[in-house]
């Protein structure tokens, strides 16, 4: 589940501005998964900070708000070096509910639903 | 405007680009790293915004940076972190604002940036003024003439503006004391503060300390609020003392500690107050003389003194009464909407042949009055109408007689001697009965 609404706030109702964001959203998304679960298996933590970091912005941006908590939460482990057993399971849902918006993005753009 | 956008999130970025520029009348470059942006600061945009947390660089960094290359940069720090220490720390850098990532973010940035825009559209605006006065100050626009005494009187303020030396301007009413002064602070480096002029001799005696020092709130009865005085306002500019020759001898005495200590003492307080101000001052009087008669101190005259200069009569100024009797008639003309007129042969001997005893003041308000009142494209002799009695420059050359002479000697007595007959005839050793046999004659007019 995402939401456009704030996007459509910023650009002032503008469709072709919402499909720009989204699109950006869909191409890039998996590169920054790739990159996290690498960094996961290597812990390398200032990856983890910096992509968690841009993806606690783009959360609220799609409004899923509790998913940018969760991707606060990890950027602070990440800052401290070090990743609980809490840290894993937030990055893991992370990584899984990004998979799902962006399939749902790429499913809505396709069929003209935005 | 050219805006900025430094953001490592292309996401962010591109709602941070259209946030700033909906209708797309701004110039917005997006920066993904604080080394890319800090190479395009000599572009020096108008608005920075700036995510504090960059891969490369944190925001105190590149702020730094900017602070170094682009001064005149507006930064807005947009950061994901509510840190109030971090945000009173990168403000006390010289950040404009800084905006936490949230729902708001886009509203609060739009207020910063309108509030951006109307500053420095005020800035413009201030500095397109500054330019205007120091356009209106120009030497050769304020005092016009082409005269060798005037020469010498460009050359001495151009000195008094590419220095800091105090100034002292002596000259007949009407000379542009007041002109000159203004117009050294104007082409100074002094010119961007203020410049505060203030008669001496027309604020009230018991009044002048606390014009000039300040007092403190509960200073003296009425003194309801504390208040700045003229020295401190002048504080990094000029302050223009005219009529300096009227100040009494108490207040003297307190300007010379001022000057002394380049500070003032506002009254009620005993908390010296620094202050940094260049003096000007004017007189029409001989303060050598006011020294003399012991009205003066002698130490305070050395101390004003600086760089004298002395602005002459109109009467000693070659040809400078026709040259500025033509400008004086093209600009009334120009303002009145009229052709240009011109002096007729006689009109222009009559200007010549008179001593303006106000001087450029006095030649300006006839002109004008001239202007509007004649006829035609000439101005006749008769349309110039003298404000002031005629004052010759030497009372030898009138060649009147000696009956005639004498006339105007006693006459001059009895004028500032309240028309006392007795009086006058001892101070000159003749006869009462002489100067009554003038009066009935019509030799002498009696008031």
């Amino acid at each position: 589940m995402y939401s456009i609404k704030n996007i459509l706030e910023v650009g002032n109702g503008n469709k072709k501005f919402v499909h720009k964001i989204l699109n950006m959203f869909v191409d890039e998304i998996d590169v920054k998964i790739t990159n996290l679960k690498s960094a996961m298996v290597d812990y390398q933590y200032t990856i983890i900070a910096d992509i968690t970091h841009q993806l606690k912005t783009n959360m609220k941006l799609l409004g899923r708000d509790e998913l940018s908590d969760k991707a606060e939460y990890i950027e602070k482990s990440a800052k401290q070096e070090k990743c609980s057993q809490k840290c894993f399971e937030y990055l893991q849902h992370l990584i899984q509910e990004l998979l799902k918006i962006k399939k749902e993005i790429q499913t809505d753009l396709k069929n003209g639903k935005i | 405007m050219r805006i900025f956008v430094i953001e490592d999130n292309p996401i962010y970025a591109e709602i941070l680009s259209e946030t700033l520029n909906p209708e797309g009348e701004h110039q917005v470059e997006v920066f993904s790293s604080g080394k890319d942006a800090i190479e395009f600061l000599k572009f020096e945009p108008e608005i920075i915004t700036l995510d504090y947390a960059l891969p490369d660089m944190d925001g105190s960094t590149i702020l730094k940076k900017i602070n170094e290359h682009s001064p005149e940069s507006n930064v807005i720090v947009v950061s994901g972190q509510e840190d109030v220490s971090t945000a009173i720390q990168l403000l006390n850098q010289g950040a404009y604002d800084y905006i936490t990532k949230d729902n708001e973010t886009q509203d609060r940035l739009k207020a910063c940036v309108r509030k951006i825009a109307a500053k420095l559209k005020l800035e413009k605006r201030v500095h397109s003024l500054e330019e205007e006065v120091t356009r209106k100050y120009n030497f050769h626009d304020v005092l016009i003439g082409k005269s060798k005494s005037l020469e010498r009187v460009f050359k001495l303020m151009g000195k008094a503006a590419t220095t800091n030396i105090n100034v002292s301007i002596t000259g007949e009413t009407g000379t542009g004391k007041e002109l000159v002064a203004k117009s050294i602070h104007y082409n100074s480096k002094r010119a961007s503060k203020d410049f505060v002029a203030v008669n001496v001799a027309a604020i009230p005696s018991e009044l002048i300390e606390s014009e000039l020092f300040g007092h403190e709130k509960g200073a003296f009865t009425g003194a309801q609020q504390r208040r700045i005085g003229k020295f401190e306002e002048a504080d990094g500019g000029t302050i223009f003392l005219d009529e300096i020759g009227e100040m009494d001898m108490n207040l003297q005495a307190k300007l010379l500690r001022v000057l002394q200590e380049k500070e003032v003492m506002r009254i009620g307080s005993n908390q010296p107050v620094k202050i940094d101000v260049r003096v000007i001052t004017a007189t029409h009087r001989n303060l050598e003389k006011e020294i003399e008669k012991g009205d003066f101190r002698e130490d305070l005259y050395f101390r004003l003194m600086g760089l004298p200069i002395h602005l002459p009569p109109l009467r000693e100024r070659d040809n400078d009464i026709l040259f500025l009797s033509n400008y004086f008639i093209e600009q009334s003309c120009e303002e009145n909407e009229l052709p240009i007129k011109k002096l007729s042969a006689e009109a222009q001997e009559k200007l010549i042949d008179y001593n303006f005893p106000g001087n450029v003041r006095e030649l300006k308000a006839m002109i004008e009055l001239a202007v509007v009142m004649s006829e035609g494209g000439v101005i006749h002799s008769g349309d110039l109408k003298f404000f002031k009695r005629s004052k010759p420059t030497h009372f030898l050359d009138q060649e009147m007689t000696l009956k005639e002479y004498n006339a105007r000697i006693i006459q001059h007595y009895l004028e500032k001697n309240d028309f006392n007959i007795l009086k006058v005839a001892k101070k000159l050793d003749v006869g009462k009965s002489t100067l009554y046999r003038m009066v009935k004659s019509g030799e002498l007019e009696i008031k």
